[in-house]
Parts: structure tokens; sequence; C-alpha cells
């Protein structure tokens, strides 16, 4: 029992530290990831609007 | 409800300006919904996020997703019941899901296909009639599933804020969270849902990190091991031990559970078929291994620290879920928010509450989306004779998560089934799992795998329904078999027949129209 309780108690602590700096690390490039996602989408919006456009000039 | 338990219920820490912060997080949610939704042009931006989603904002999509409220109450509850044994089923899901990450196990071809959902990979290698009976068993286990949510994710809230003194205030809850999920989750699709991950993710581990360092520092960690050791024993540590709450063929079931939950579950593959890359997919699953680690150990340690306080520091908690007569004790759902209630202070609490509602929201607006989808594209797009304009579709999809919005009402107002909710779940999802991992792991790896022998091991899948307890006893097998062995089972014998249907009835098809996945990069 007391092998299984040391194991227990080392896995929980290195997950939770790994957790901890991972968090940190997604937090801030997760920010970033949101900016371009957002960036591309309206770049993509824009372009479909200027080709609907251009289209219905040429018609 | 039984006057100790409402008595018991009602004490809590939470007082308005938890309610604020909640009602902040709330308000910004739906703001996000409205924003977002100018960007919805078609179904790919609708479902999949316009395939432009990078790794760190995935990752954050991965946890948010996949830590819901649901996952937090019954892994609290498996924590409460079976102490720290029950930490081999977190470990068994991270480790898994680290090779699936560093290998590309299944999601990096599938990534590469460039398919927006499961069935749409059965029709582009099997042909339509397996894509229509994929997407029939995904709906039906996937849905089936997802039954019970609503219900346990209002029962948090109602433990944690003390509103259980109300005897109304769950069937309130529910209405209201139902409500504010299917706004935002209709207005924006997968981006708003990736987006709200992302914030949850953000709410979430704050939260987490917090209240464990609260729990442990309440408590004390050599007390939380040395009081599971008085009260459980060994069985309250080692997984294997036959008399405890798992054993051999329990861990053998969770380390498949843990493969399938990542790589198969469509909601989890939603999130890599959304990546702007395959080799983001790999990424994407080798650091979500923390995050799937940590969504169920977490709440186990959190049901660990609510059977440790009940015990010794909480004796009217203890004569309501240990009384002398065990039939009489309150359903042990309620212990870990319980629990928070009464030891964490006011303002921490209503951070936790709106991470758990920010978590219950993830989870549902992802699964209302996905089990919607795939009955839009691959059930009801495939029948129509002429192709079904796109509009229609995202009109459809609406239509179905609102009206898989009032089936989980329903299910969770009439259901009083007495399965365990993680039986009850992993049961149902079996339905659909165990057929469609024989499906993918041989249509993706084995050039001879036929329709035939597909279409075997999805109906095959439909076996695992004998692993609920009600359906045992109408059929008059009650304790036969648990859970786990008639899931194994299925899983053996829906290979056998997806590969003696293969072998047997192979495909007649002409090898230049054949597609397989590419190996160029994307």
């Amino acid at each position: 029992m007391e092998t299984w309780a040391a194991i227990w108690k080392l896995t929980f602590i290195v997950v939770m530290a790994i957790f901890t700096g991972m968090s940190v690390w997604v937090i801030i490039g997760g920010w970033q990831d949101v900016r371009k996602l957002l960036a591309k989408l309206s770049e993509d919006s824009a372009s479909a609007d200027s080709d609907d456009q251009s289209s219905s000039a040429d018609d | 409800m039984d006057p100790a338990l409402q008595q018991a219920l009602s004490r809590t820490n939470f007082t308005g300006w938890d309610w604020a912060i909640v009602a902040a997080y709330l308000v910004a949610s739906l703001a996000v919904g409205l924003l977002v939704k100018r960007h919805v042009r078609d179904m790919a931006t609708y479902i999949g996020a316009g395939r432009a989603v990078g790794a760190k904002l995935g990752i954050a999509a991965m946890a948010g997703t996949e830590m819901g409220l649901i996952t937090v109450m019954y892994s609290a509850q498996k924590g409460f019941v079976g102490g720290f044994a029950a930490f081999h089923i977190a470990v068994a899901s991270g480790l898994v899901t680290l090779v699936v990450g560093l290998t590309g196990f299944m999601v990096y071809r599938l990534r590469e296909m460039r398919v927006l959902t499961i069935p749409e990979f059965y029709e582009r290698r099997f042909g339509r009639k397996t894509r229509i009976l994929g997407g029939v068993m995904l709906a039906l286990g996937g849905i089936l599933n997802m039954g019970l949510f609503l219900k346990v994710g209002s029962m948090f809230i109602v433990g944690v804020t003390g509103m259980a003194a109300d005897s109304g205030a769950l069937k309130l809850v529910m209405f209201g969270l139902l409500a504010l999920v299917l706004v935002y989750t209709v207005l924006g699709g997968m981006i708003s849902v990736v987006i709200t991950d992302y914030i949850q993710f953000v709410i979430l581990s704050a939260g987490v990190l917090l209240t464990t360092a609260f729990a442990i520092h309440h408590l004390g960690w050599n007390n939380i091991f040395e009081t599971v050791a008085a009260e459980m024993g060994s069985k309250g540590f080692n997984p294997f031990e036959s008399e405890g709450e798992f054993g051999v063929d329990y861990a053998a079931w969770m380390c498949f559970l843990g493969l399938v939950g990542c790589s198969i579950w469509p909601t989890a593959v939603a999130r890599a078929l959304a990546m702007e890359s395959p080799e983001a997919v790999k990424k994407q699953f080798a650091w979500s291994s923390v995050s799937f680690t940590i969504r169920f150990m977490v709440p186990y340690f959190w049901g660990i620290c609510a059977f440790v306080f009940i015990m010794t520091a909480a004796p009217d908690l203890k004569a309501v879920f240990f009384p002398e007569n065990p039939d009489a004790a309150a359903n042990n759902l309620y212990a870990m928010p319980v629990f928070l209630g009464r030891i964490l202070p006011a303002g921490l609490l209503g951070l936790i509450a709106a991470a758990m509602i920010a978590a219950f929201m993830s989870t549902h607006d992802s699964y209302l989306l996905c089990w919607s989808s795939v009955i839009t594209q691959d059930i009801v797009a495939p029948l129509q004779r002429r192709e079904m304009p796109l509009k229609s579709r995202v009109f459809l999809t609406r239509v179905l998560i609102g009206a898989i919005g009032v089936y989980v009402l329903w299910w969770g107002l009439i259901y009083e089934g007495s399965d365990d909710i993680w039986d009850y779940m992993s049961v149902t999802g079996a339905i659909y799992f165990t057929g469609a991992f024989a499906v993918m792991f041989c249509g993706l790896y084995w050039e001879r795998a036929s329709s035939t022998g597909a279409v075997l091991a999805l109906l095959s899948g439909s076996i695992a329904i004998l692993g609920l307890g009600p359906v045992q006893e109408a059929l008059g097998i009650a304790g036969r078999f648990t859970g786990a062995q008639v899931g194994l089972f299925t899983i053996c014998f829906s290979l056998v027949v997806m590969v003696c249907g293969s072998l047997l009835c192979p495909d007649k098809r002409d090898p230049s129209t054949q597609e397989q996945p590419s190996s160029k990069p994307d």
C-alpha cells in the first residue's frame, strides 16, 4: 500500500507541475492564435465580399 | 428531498459577489457568440472554424471540451468511492493520448484526408451506405451518451450554491443553462466554440490550481492519504485489487477508453480536423495528454478530499452520505460540490462556479454541434437526391441543436436509472466507438478492409448495450458480466467481424477511383 501511495503522490505532483507550466504557455500562445484566427477569417470574409462585388460588376 | 440532505446542502460560502462573477462570465460568453457570428460564411467555417486553428489554441480548445462539468462530476464520484486507485484511469488516458500525439495514430491520416467528420471518412473509404449507417450509430450512441449531462451538471451548480434547499431549483437551473448554451452554439458554430473553449481554459486552469491548493491547505496533505488508508485500506490505492472498485479487466477497459476518447470520439476528432495541418494535430495531441490526465486526476482528487472532509470534519454530512442504513444514503454526486461550497471562500467560489459553468457550456456546445452536424452531413444530406444547399445545411444543423437540447432536458427530467454515471456513459458511448474503432483502424491501415466488414463491425457495436444494468436485468443476466467485460468483448468481436467480413466479401472497386489517405504534406 505504501508503494502505491508513493506512486500516486509523485504522479499527482509531477502532473500538476506540468499542467501549471503548460497553462501559462497555452494561455499566452492561445491568445496569439485567437488573434490570428480572427484576422484570417476577416481576411477571408473581405476577399469573398470583393469577389462577390467583382462578379456582380462583370454581370 | 430528505430534510437532512436539504439542510446539509444549504450550508455554503457562496455569496452575491460570487453570483456577480458568474453573471459577468455568462455575459462575456454571449458577447463572444454574437461577435463571431459574422464570420460564419459556409459549412467548413461553421463546423471546422475554417481549418485555421493554431496548435496552442487547439490545445486550449481540446482541454476546454474534454474537461466538462460532467467529467468533473463523475470523476469526483469515482474518487469519492474508489480513492487514489481511481488515478490509474487518469494515467492511462494521459499515456494513451501521448502515444497518439507522438505517433499520429489515426488522427494524422484523418486530418490528411481533409474530412470534416468521421462518417465522411467512412464514405470516402467504404461508400455512402457505410457513411449513413456510421452516422446513425454515431448519433445514437452520442445522443444517448449526453442524455444525463444537463442534470448532472445542474446538480453541481445547485450543490455548490446551496440552492438545493429549494426543491425546484434543479429544474430551473437545467432550463437556464440549456437556454444559454443553445443561444451561442446556434449563433456561432465552431468559431465561437473554439474561442469560448479558450476563455474557459483560462478560467478553468486558474480555478483548478487554486481550488486544489486550497483543498490541500484545508485538509492537510498527509491527512488526506492517512484518512484514505484508514477508511479504505489498500483498495483505496491499488487499482488491481480484485476486492476494490476496479480490477485488471477494468484497467484494460480504461486503457481502451483512453484511446478512443482521444482518437475516435468525435468531439476530440473534430478538434483535430479543425487544425491548420496534420503536424499541428500531432503537437496538439502530445500536449493535450497533460490535460487529458488532469481532467480526470484533479476531480478524482477533489472527490477524495470530499471523502476525507466528510469522514473527518463534517459529522452532519457523514450522517447524510454514510447513514446506518446504506439504502438511505444521499446521492454521492453531491459530495464534491457541497465540499467545495464549505471550504472555498467567497470570490473563489464564484470563480470556480464560473469555470464549471464554462466547462458545462463548452462541453455542451461541442457535443450539440457535433451530433447535429453528423445528422445533417452524414445522414440527411447523403440521403438527398440533389446536393443539399449550404444554407439548408446550416439551418438544419441549428434546428437539430435545439431538438437535441430539448431531448437532453427531457431525458434529464425523466431518467431515474440507478447506473453509475461513468458506467452509463461508457456503455452508451461504446455502442458507437467499439465498432468505429474496428472500422477506422482497418480502414486507415489495411488495404483489404471492405464495406461489408465495416457494416458488420458498426452493427456489432450495439452488443455493448448489454453492459447496462437495466438491460441486463431485463434479459435476466444481471451480475454475470461487468460493463468492462462486455465492452472488451465487443471490441474483439467488432475486429473479428471486420476482418472476416472483409476477407469473405471484398469490395469490387476500380483502384483508380479508390481514395486513400494522401501522404503529401498539407
